[in-house]
């Protein structure tokens, strides 16, 4: 059973071709492909002309890598929700007329779940129940998961984690994109130098707030200008660090789950994991959290997943649409 | 004709808050509000108010647009919640959904518009947002518009400490 996953709602475009849900044969993403030089990482992949220029190369290389021919996939799945219409339209349109053409079932797939799953692609079983941290620059939410069914039950309620780390780093100066660049640079600083606040910790609620970092970071550096960056990358990190692990573990013993994902972009961050990987060990549960190249945005999540819809006879139309907010059920 | 302008300080987020909630009485359908001032001056906030004053959900919180680039609400008006932080000068409208959303009949707050101030048509109300350094919680406000149907909100701002 050879899927053929298509993804359009952010920044990249991605293709890739994955046989019964696990084993990613390709996985091709525009950013990797594209010349650097040019687009110098700052300009976000968000306009459908980019995605339209992207998809035919991407589509070609990702059959390529895979050594297949487009007439051997069985299906093909598509993000069709939450993201930005026009670039949601493009991988869309591309999705049906393969399907239409190649007489193959059409799977829509919701961007989060996706990423959700991207976890299974790390080793954790599909059938088994856990609870999923996505922090991306667009999203930070807990999500229960119990195979294709979610249940939201805390996201942010201003700034995502990821969103965060690029607006600091800007703001240090540092540059773009700001996640990999504070993670390196808190590698070398000290980060009980400075104490910042952690937002919500208390609350009785699994919700986030990121954005009154700004303001402290902002603060801090206004009345202490001398202060090494390298140390207010170690305390900024380890303050959205401690809020996203303290919440989790506070979600995973109120609701009795033994098994955690960790995914979306920030997931690649290394004091992340390994402050994660730590309580882990500590604490018994499961982890689980895949390679930095899955938590990123990716197509081999939107096929992976489809795989198991489609094995449940769950197929979308083909006058599916695209839908720009999210709507997993609520608490 | 000469822009009416008010100054007014905001002495915490939830301040910030009630003033959008308070201008959600004197927007209409088609309104383009941008919001001009530096990171975590509180533009994010001032909307959350707002979105308050509209009868949006609570399950449906206002987050920050930087990265989705459009949040769309729906209450008693629909609205538009646009932020253009990511975006480099070569962008214009129609590469994005911003021409089908100022068309679409909400109430459309933007975020970092400087790079399409000039394009945004009906601009019933320009806020810039500042810092002030000897506080951390207190942020200036400067509301700019050229509509007379703004001055009675102004005067309500003026009795804001007084508001629960
Ligand atoms: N008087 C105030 N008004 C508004 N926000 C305040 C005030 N005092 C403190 N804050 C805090 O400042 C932060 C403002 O963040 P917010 O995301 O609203 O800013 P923003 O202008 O949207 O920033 P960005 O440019 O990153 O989008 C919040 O954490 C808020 O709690
Ligand atoms: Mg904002």
């Amino acid at each position: 059973m050879l899927i053929l996953g298509i993804e359009s709602s952010c920044d990249d475009t991605s293709i890739a071709l994955v046989e019964k849900g696990n084993s990613v044969l390709s996985n091709i993403i525009s950013s990797q492909i594209k010349d650097h030089t040019r687009y110098g990482g700052v300009v976000p992949e968000i306009a459908a002309r980019k995605h339209l220029e992207h998809i035919l190369p991407v589509l070609h290389s990702a059959l390529d890598k895979a050594d297949t021919n487009i007439s051997k996939i069985d299906a093909v799945a598509v993000t069709h929700k939450p993201g930005l219409v026009g670039s949601l339209i493009v991988g869309l349109t591309a999705a049906k007329s393969i399907a239409l053409h190649l007489k193959v079932p059409l799977i829509g797939i919701n961007h989060l779940h996706a990423h959700t799953y991207a976890g299974c692609l790390a080793g954790l079983p599909f059938g088994k129940p856990h609870l999923s941290l996505i922090a991306s620059g667009g999203h930070t939410s807990l999500l229960e998961c119990h195979r294709h069914t979610y249940r939201l039950i805390g996201r942010t309620l201003d700034d995502a984690a990821g969103e965060a780390y690029d607006k600091i780093a800007k703001h240090l100066g540092l540059g773009y994109p700001g996640g990999p660049i504070i993670d390196k640079l808190a590698q070398s600083g000290n980060k009980s130098i400075i104490r910042f606040p952690r937002p919500m910790i208390d609350h009785d609620t699994f919700d986030f707030s990121f954005s009154g970092l700004k303001t402290a970071v902002m603060y801090y550096l206004h009345n202490n200008p001398e202060t090494p960056p390298r140390d207010l990358a170690a305390a900024f990190q380890d303050a959205v660090i401690d809020v996203l692990l303290t919440k989790t573990l506070k979600a995973r013993e109120h609701l009795a789950y033994d098994t955690i994902s960790v995914v979306g972009g920030v997931a690649a961050n290394s004091a992340l994991r390994a402050a994660f990987k730590e309580s882990a060990d500590r604490t018994h549960f499961s982890l689980f959290i895949p390679p930095p190249v899955l938590c990123t945005d990716n197509a081999a999540m939107v096929a992976g997943l489809a795989y198991h819809l489609l094995m449940d006879n769950i197929v979308s139309p083909l006058n599916l649409g695209v839908t720009a907010t999210a709507d997993i059920p609520l608490k | 004709m000469r822009a009416d302008r008010y100054q007014w300080v905001s002495k915490s987020p939830e301040k910030t808050r009630q003033a959008g909630e308070a201008l959600a009485a004197y927007l209409k359908t088609g309104d383009c509000i941008p919001l001009i001032g530096d990171m975590g001056t509180g533009k994010t906030t001032f909307v959350q108010g707002v979105a308050r004053g509209l009868k949006i959900p609570h399950e449906q919180p206002v987050t920050s647009p930087s990265f989705t680039i459009v949040n769309r609400y729906f209450g008693s008006s629909k609205l538009f919640h646009i932020d253009l932080y990511r975006l480099d000068g070569q962008t214009s409208l129609d590469d994005l959904e911003i021409e089908e959303v100022l068309t679409e009949g909400g109430i459309v707050f933007i975020e970092w518009p400087q790079r399409i101030l000039p394009l945004i048509p009906n601009i019933a109300l320009t806020i810039i947002f500042t810092w002030n350094m000897e506080e951390e919680t207190l942020r200036t406000l400067m509301f700019e518009s050229i509509e007379p149907r703004f001055s009675e909100f102004f005067e309500r701002l003026d009795h804001a400490d007084s508001w629960d």
